[in-house]
């Protein structure tokens, strides 16, 4: 087996002069964008968190894989072919396990650190979990490799897709040439991702290529007459990165573990979308889209929303 | 790769964001100067909120609001943002009175556990913790 780099540590170097020239270009008017000094560091200091995890807890996920790698179908190999292959594949099993990381309270607990920040951007694309080795979501990569993907191999061009996504976490950048916003993940499909916006909640999930968003129903397009705004819906009043970390998990134990609930109701508090309450005061995507559409009845139908008011499904763009 | 690369490089890059942000100025802080920015704030988090009163902080950092439902609303800078919370009674673990004019809020909330509010008249003060916890004798 090819002894593969581990392609984003390699990365940090252009991560790092990429920020930088980010930054004059914010100041010098070259681009869109803001930075604070707090929100920066605590994006950072959630990467470099991020690393550490990696390092100490990554044998957990590498070896559940190793251990399925014994029931493979299939051996293919290490092939540049095969590398390409897993690579498509893998990005549509990023777009699932997105897609579950903001409809799973279980997962987003993992991911809601990543959207924590007000800011967008290149810093926010290292604002990263540290407590993804612990939800099983690894699991989804299980068909990769019972299909003949080497877990290091799949693993290495993964590495290449999180590195793709750093450079669309910015403002600096407008709109991409048509061809490339049909096919691709740009900086204006992932502002949606990021946006709180009731249209764009639940939007955008794709790593590399949003042909899986236009695919399946979920791609909405950025409009400019409604700026994303960023952050979580109930943005956090922290800059300290354990708790950037963690307040997630703390709140969805508290939920519960509340007095009064039936086991059903606490599993729900785990597995429902982020937003469920088991007597129904909070509000989930779906709910906060239906309450924009009551009060902005002409919007109805409009990507991301629902066709008429009360409905609380979700209208594909395309 | 080794560590004693990974290490160094890390601690070499968050130096050069460190002083970039400091010499570039790119940092700021904002303030929340007027009644109706703090209502606009609020808003926009909570469009549903009917807000019928609301007192500024004295260093403009800070706000509360008095919602139709009973409950109360806190606008807070942080840096360049603002956070936004609509705190139901059973939100609020305690509001201490400092002297005549700084209430002491904790809440029950992991990212937010505790907010310090100075007003510019004792009578601001009182009217507030109304709010934060129904109790008139807070």
């Amino acid at each position: 087996m090819p002894d593969f780099p581990a392609v984003t540590q390699l990365a940090i170097p252009f991560f790092i002069i990429a920020i930088l020239v980010e930054m004059l270009a914010v100041k010098f008017g070259w681009g869109k964008g803001e930075f604070e000094m707090k929100d920066t560091f605590a994006s950072l200091a959630m990467g470099v968190g991020n690393v550490v995890m990696g390092i100490v807890f990554g044998f957990i996920s590498y070896g559940i894989l190793i251990w399925f790698w014994q029931f493979r179908f299939f051996d293919l190999g290490f092939h540049w072919w095969v590398g390409l292959i897993a690579f498509l594949l893998d990005d549509l099993r990023y777009y699932w396990y997105h897609r579950f990381a903001h409809t799973i309270r279980w997962f987003w607990a993992e991911h809601v650190n990543h959207h924590s920040s007000q800011h967008y951007n290149l810093s926010t694309a290292l604002r990263q979990s540290w407590t993804g080795h612990f939800t099983g979501a690894v699991m989804l990569s299980v068909p990769l490799v019972l299909l003949g993907f080497h877990p290091a191999f799949t693993a290495f061009v993964y590495g290449f897709n999180l590195v793709y996504q750093f450079w669309i976490h910015t403002e600096a950048i407008d709109k991409m040439p048509r061809w490339f916003e049909a096919v691709m993940n740009t900086p204006s499909h992932h502002r949606v991702h990021h946006a709180t916006n009731p249209r764009y909640l639940d939007a955008n999930y794709a790593g590399t290529l949003i042909i899986w968003d236009r695919m399946f129903g979920t791609f909405v397009p950025e409009l400019a007459e409604d700026p994303p705004r960023y952050g979580i819906v109930r943005n956090i009043g922290t800059f300290n990165p354990f708790k950037v970390a963690l307040h997630e998990w703390v709140a969805m134990a508290r939920d519960a573990s509340q007095s009064g609930l039936s086991l059903s109701q606490r599993l729900k508090y785990l597995l429902m979308p982020p937003g469920w309450s088991h007597d129904g005061s909070r509000k989930t995507s779906s709910v906060l889209k239906a309450d924009f559409v009551r009060r902005n009845p002409g919007e109805a139908g409009k990507p991301g929303l629902a066709v008429t008011v009360g409905e609380r499904g979700r209208v594909p763009a395309e | 790769m080794p560590l004693t690369i990974l290490v160094p490089m890390i601690l070499v890059g968050l130096a050069l964001v460190a002083v970039a942000i400091h010499l570039l100025g790119l940092s700021k802080d904002v303030f929340i100067s007027t009644i109706s920015d703090a209502i606009r704030l609020l808003e926009t988090d909570f469009p549903d909120a009917i807000v019928e009163e609301a007192i500024l902080a004295s260093n403009g950092k800070a706000a509360i609001l008095k919602l139709e439902d009973g409950s109360a609303g806190l606008v807070e800078a942080m840096g360049d943002r603002y956070v936004t919370r609509v705190v139901a009674r059973n939100d609020v673990r305690q509001v201490e009175r400092k002297g005549d004019c700084e209430l002491v809020l904790r809440l029950a909330d992991f990212t937010l556990p505790r907010l310090i509010l100075n007003f510019t008249e004792p009578k601001a003060a009182l009217k507030a913790a109304t709010w934060l916890t129904g109790n008139q004798n807070a």
